[in-house]
Formats: C-alpha cells, structure tokens, sequence
C-alpha cells in the first residue's frame, strides 16, 4: 500500500500533503493535552501490531490495520497512521518520505471514513450482527484505499496503468486477511477491554438506548 | 535488536556536529529537489551527492543497504511492468516498450538517493534532537510531541510482540494461513491495543509528576556556527544546480 519515494509526479505530493497535513492539524487542535499521549501511545501499538508477519506461501506480508485505527481513534486516524508510516519509513524503509502526504491520504481518508460509519450505524447493534458488518466494511475501506493508490499511481501518466492494475489485483487477498484479523481483534476487544471502541463519543441518542 | 533510526547518532563526523534544524533544512530541501528531477543523469548525480554525505557521516553503508532492501523490492516490478501496454481495442495486444525501461531507472535512482540521505538526515543525532529542531523550526508542536511518544513506547511494544511471539511459539504455535494462526494474530494485536491504553494514563500521571506541560525541553542548547551556515549553503546550492542542470541540459 505504500508508494515510495521517486515514484509520483511534484503535483500529488503537494496535494498529499495539504490535504493529510490540513486534516491532521484541524484535528490535533481538537486534542487537548491529556489526549494527545493516547493517540501517540496507540499509535505506536498500531505501528507494532502491523509488524506482524503473515506467512502467505514463500513470502509473508504485513498487516495495515489501518481499518482499525480509524474505529480506534476516529478523526484522529489520520494522525496515528501518519505516525505509523513516517515510522515504517525510517525504521524499516517501507513507503517514502515524499510520498508521506500522499500515503497518508490513501489509507487515513478510508479509516476515517469506516470509524465514522463503525460508530454511527454498527456500535449500537449487537456483536453477532456487528463484528461480521464490522469485517465486512473493513474489507470495503481496504479496497478503497487500494483503489486510491491506484489512482495516485495513475497520476504519473498512462505508463503506470498495467502497474496500477497489477497493484490492485494484488491486494485482494490483503483486503479478505484484513477483513478477518480486524474481526478477530474487535470481538476480543469487545470481550476484554469494550470502552476502547468507544474512544470517539457517541451521539447523546445512542448513550440513551444503551442504558450510561 | 531494535530498528533505530539513530543506532550511530554517537559516532562524530562533519554531519554529526552540523546544527540539527539547519541539518533538517538542508537535507529537506535536497529531498524535495531529487523528487522533482526529471532525467536520470540528474538523478545518478544525485544518488552520488547523497552517498557523498553518507560517507561523510561515517554511518556503515552496510547498515543503510540492509534496510534499502525493502526499497528495491518494492521498485523491481516497475522494471517488468513498466514498459507494459495492454490494448483492447480493436483486439487485445500485449507490447513491450524498452524505451519506459529509462523511466523505471528515474524512478528508481530517485527513490534511492532520497532513500539514502534519510540516514545522515535522521541517524547523526538523537532522535528526540531532531524533534526539537522541528519544533524550533515551526513544526507543530502536538504533532512533535506525538512522534516523540510514538517512537518512545514503540520499542515498549516490538518487546511485548516479541515475548508474545515466544510464548505463542513455545506452546506449538506454527504461524500459518488458518483460523487458528488469524485468532493468535488477532489477540496478539488485542493485547497490544490493551496494554497500550492502560498504560496511557500511568504515563500522563508520571510525566505530570516531572512537571509535564506540553513542550518538549532538553539540556541540549542550539549553538548554530558559522560552519553550520556554510554546510547548509552547499547542500542549497548542490540542490540548486542539480535542478538547474536537470531542467537545461539536452540529453
């Protein structure tokens, strides 16, 4: 899912950039002081969990979770998967340091979009009807963000459509093993430790029918 | 052993003692020109300026190779798939264009050179160093902050994965593609998530106890001499006339 550097045209990194960068500091304003060591702290469990290796044949693959993050930590997703990448980038040399915007982009645009709809339609349903819906969206925001960097990819000119292509047809098999593991990490999240969803507060409606 | 950026901060070189926000400046600046060139002469010159200031730092070239290998990987496909065309219409063709092959050297010698000076960029001083100079430097500071947090307690936690991996080992785990390895993945990022948020609250008390308020101080005063002026300008103008010559010369 990350591109690295030297790849992208001047143009998408820029924009990359505004748009990740405006977002993340629209919502770090938001933070108070006492919320900013959370997001950091989970971040770097976010960044470790994805350490994981997921042997699949001769190779083995990493986890993105960046489905996760954004039921986790909400709007503040974008700030945590940016950690993550930057981290990625120095530590391991995955991804880019141009390309930070731009990667950030790709997968925090759809992990703020899947917390938005965790939280407004699935966090009052029961854990039979909500893990499974939970899975099966996370799938959805894995695509997305696969189609994304296909489409940046694209922005380098017509050379990079076979690559795009190949790109996407590569991931299926990521989005279906993101779609189980984040269903995996939700019903044991629900089990031990339940008010980690629900970090990001809910509509004052929802409190009611829950009975808080 | 952990992954650190700043594994040989300790060592000294001509780009360890460079002051860190102009070091920052710099190198920033010579990033964002490699990205922008277009030829692969350019680029090939690049790559040389930036193994140029690797070895002036004094970090082994081993070190930074290991962890370029992640890079190749993910530039080899654009050498196959690159010069690539499929057409459907009027029927499906498949075409090979050797010429995109130049294409795939730019894009690789640039993401090498960029890839390469992120090491005398970040690896010649502590890290937490860095981060106040981007915060001296007008960064943020919550997002300083934050990167500082994550880089703390991400060590905290590739221990924790470790020991997990350990014990999930020594009680027969065999990694696989099945559900039983899926529900050990999922708990093991499960308990990672848990450990992290319970351990947030300790962390906030304890750093309040030590007079927390949001900035970050060291004992590190930023002393800029005038060889730091002067190492910053050779890096500018190292930047300036490789885009220059990118940009006018006809090869």
């Amino acid at each position: 899912m990350h591109i690295a550097d030297g790849v992208l045209p001047g143009g998408t990194l820029v924009t990359g950039f505004i748009l990740a960068g405006g977002w993340i500091v629209w919502q770090a304003r938001k933070l108070d002081a006492e919320d900013m060591p959370r997001v950091a702290v989970m971040s770097a469990a976010f960044f470790v969990g994805s350490y994981i290796p997921i042997p699949l044949g001769v190779t083995s693959i990493h986890l993105l979770l960046h489905g996760l993050v954004g039921i986790v930590l909400g709007n503040q997703a974008m700030l945590a998967i940016g950690l993550g990448l930057l981290f990625q980038k120095i530590l391991l040399g995955h991804g880019g340091v141009t390309t930070l915007g731009v990667n950030a982009c790709i997968m925090g645009f759809p992990a703020v979009l899947l917390g938005w709809v965790f939280h407004t339609y699935l966090a009052g349903l029961s854990l039979r009807l909500q893990i499974p819906l939970a899975c099966v969206f996370t799938g959805c925001t894995v695509a997305l963000s696969t189609v994304l960097a296909a489409l940046v990819l694209l922005s380098g000119g017509e050379e990079f459509q076979v690559i795009a292509v190949s790109f996407i047809v590569g991931h299926v098999v990521i989005v279906v093993i993101e779609a189980a593991i984040t269903g995996v990490v939700l019903s044991f999240l629900s089990k031990v430790k339940p008010e980690l969803l629900y970090l990001t507060p809910l509509p004052p409606l929802r409190r009611t029918e829950r009975g808080e | 052993m952990h992954p650190e950026i700043d594994r040989y901060a300790h060592i000294d070189s001509p780009i360890h003692r460079w002051d860190p926000g102009l070091k920052i400046v710099g190198f920033g600046v010579f990033v964002v020109a490699v990205a922008l060139l277009s030829k692969p002469a350019s680029a090939f010159v690049g790559l040389a300026f930036s193994f140029l200031l690797l070895s002036a730092s004094k970090i082994p070239v081993p070190f930074v190779l290991g962890r370029l290998k992640f890079l190749l990987l993910a530039l080899a496909p654009f050498f196959l798939l690159l010069p690539v065309t499929v057409v459907s219409q009027p029927e499906w063709s498949v075409t090979w264009e050797w010429s995109r092959e130049w294409l795939a050297l730019l894009l690789t010698l640039r993401a090498l050179a960029i890839g390469v000076a992120v090491f005398p960029m970040l690896g010649t001083a502590p890290f937490h160093l860095s981060m106040k100079a981007l915060q001296d430097l007008g960064f943020p500071k919550t997002i300083v902050q934050a990167v500082l947090f994550s880089y703390r307690y991400l060590f905290v936690y590739l221990d924790q994965l470790r020991r997990m991996r350990v014990a999930a080992r020594s009680r027969g785990f065999r990694p696989g593609l099945n559900r039983r390895s899926f529900r050990v993945f999922g708990y093991q990022v499960g308990m990672l998530l848990v450990t992290s948020y319970e351990q947030t609250e300790r962390i906030l008390k304890a750093m309040k106890s030590r007079g927390y308020d949001g900035t970050i101080r060291t004992l590190h005063a930023s002393r800029r001499a005038p060889a730091d002026w002067f190492k910053l300008g050779a890096v500018l103008a190292t930047a300036l006339l490789l885009t220059l010559g990118d940009r006018l010369w006809i090869g």
